[in-house]
């Protein structure tokens, strides 16, 4: 029975983890080269897709702290300035967990709708504060490329996720 | 309440340490390196099948322009070997015109081939990673190189892992010479395909299609080495089309030549004298 209850305990554990195990995945699937046949690569931001969906759907599965650490993690991975992604990724999920409410139970279209329209801002305010650090105007060109990269695998990212968030759901 | 503390605490740590790295951009490197080195193994193991995905697709293609690319590689051969002919005389006569005036050579360079195992291809940062670091001998400062052109420099080093600024990169600056005028500039990277160079000499007159190499200046590369072609001058200055395609790149070599242009940390813990010594030997 003792047994039985570490099994659980173990079993719950590994539950809780799981988003944040998929995060940080996520993260480091971003960087591996993808040799695409493009004169930039650009390697979407698919860590903002998790933090945006576990925000909306189940915060309390990937508390601040770890979007601190997943942001400071894609911060040495990408060599950007340490602190960049941290700053971004709190601020997303920020926003997020407080419009929950108006997300709640809406369609597909509307969370990817909202989705594009978190991550352009982001992204503007992104420009903006790295523009700021490096005391230049920044070329547009290889963010609007990202953007775009990210906004259009939400869908794949986000059922992938969905996948992940029923499983650990039904069987909790 | 608690939670939102937590949050805001947080938001002003990510803040702080943004600030802090940008004052001082070291403090952060060995963290950032040893995280760098425990995931090496990992982006090692994943960017394989990538290359394995990315060999077959261009396979494909490749055969479809096969008797094209081949009528032209025979031309090229061609003038290659008329090349060949003019490269050996000159090459037979540098040697007894060194010979005749006691020219020290340059040292040898030695290099170690990395393989390319992460590509930040962010919005704001031009660098990679690769999987060799000090114990392959890979030190701060050397010349990145694909084939015969310059890719960047070796920015941070781990044990196995290091990661290489590109030339496109904001922060890349690098002392080139236009190779038929002789004039200096700098080459520097805005995030696009085509750095800029800055303070070039307003007399000079340059037009596309010059060659552009480094000039060796600032100790850390060494004169010569291929950068790009002059790509278009205009309104925005000079910009510059480099040889490497960079959205390819599957290994690396990095150059040691020996130059110990950039100081690297021992330098700089050990305090002014030792650069100071270091610069006026």
């Amino acid at each position: 029975m003792k047994d039985e209850g570490g099994w659980t305990r173990l079993d719950l554990l590994a539950r809780r983890l799981t988003p944040f195990l998929i995060t940080i995945t996520l993260v480091i699937i971003a960087q591996v080269p993808m040799h695409l046949p493009a004169t930039i690569s650009i390697a979407p931001a698919l860590a903002l897709i998790a933090v945006y969906f576990w925000g909306l759907h189940q915060p309390d599965l990937i508390p601040a702290p770890v979007v601190f650490l997943v942001g400071l993690l894609q911060d040495i991975l990408t060599g950007v300035p340490f602190g960049l992604n941290a700053f971004i990724l709190l601020i997303v999920y920020g926003i997020v967990v407080s419009q929950r409410r108006f997300f709640f139970g809406k369609s597909f279209a509307v969370l990817w709708w909202g989705f594009a329209t978190l991550s352009f801002v982001i992204g503007v305010v992104q420009w903006a504060a790295m523009s700021m650090l490096m005391g230049q105007f920044l070329s547009v060109g290889p963010l609007l490329v990202e953007y775009l990269a990210t906004a259009a695998l939400y869908p794949l990212v986000a059922y992938i996720l969905v996948l992940t968030h029923r499983n650990i759901l039904n069987e909790a | 309440m608690a939670h939102r503390f937590a949050y805001v605490f947080l938001l002003a740590a990510a803040l702080g340490i943004l600030l802090l790295g940008r004052a001082d951009p070291l403090v952060f490197e060995r963290a950032r390196m040893t995280v760098t080195d425990v995931t090496a193994p990992v982006l090692d193991a994943l960017s394989r099948p990538a290359i394995t995905v990315s060999h077959v697709i261009g396979e494909m293609r490749e055969l479809a322009v096969l008797r094209d690319e081949n009528k032209v590689l025979r031309a090229q051969n061609e003038r290659l070997l008329q090349w060949q002919t003019a490269a050996r005389t000159l090459m037979a006569e540098n040697e007894q015109l060194r010979d005749l005036l006691g020219f020290v050579p340059d040292v040898e360079a030695q290099s170690v081939t990395a393989r390319v195992i992460g590509d930040s291809g962010g919005a704001f940062v031009r660098s990679l990673l690769v999987n060799s670091g000090k114990r392959d001998g890979v030190k701060k400062g050397q010349a990145a190189m694909v084939g015969h052109g310059l890719l960047g420099r070796v920015a941070e080093v781990g044990n196995r892992s290091a990661r290489v600024l590109l030339i496109h990169d904001l922060n890349s600056r690098i002392p080139v010479v236009i190779e038929s005028s002789r004039a200096r500039a700098v080459l520097a990277g805005d995030n696009s395909t085509t750095p800029r160079l800055l303070y070039l000499p307003l007399t000079t007159t340059v037009k596309p299609g010059d060659r552009v190499v480094t000039s060796g200046y600032g100790g850390v590369f060494p004169p010569g080495l291929p950068v790009g072609l002059v790509n278009s001058v205009g309104e925005d200055g000079v910009r510059i089309a480099p040889y490497v395609d960079v959205s390819q790149l599957e290994f690396v070599r990095l150059m040691d030549f020996g130059l110990d242009g950039i100081l690297d940390d021992a330098d700089r813990d050990s305090g002014a004298t030792q650069s100071r010594a270091r610069r006026s030997r």
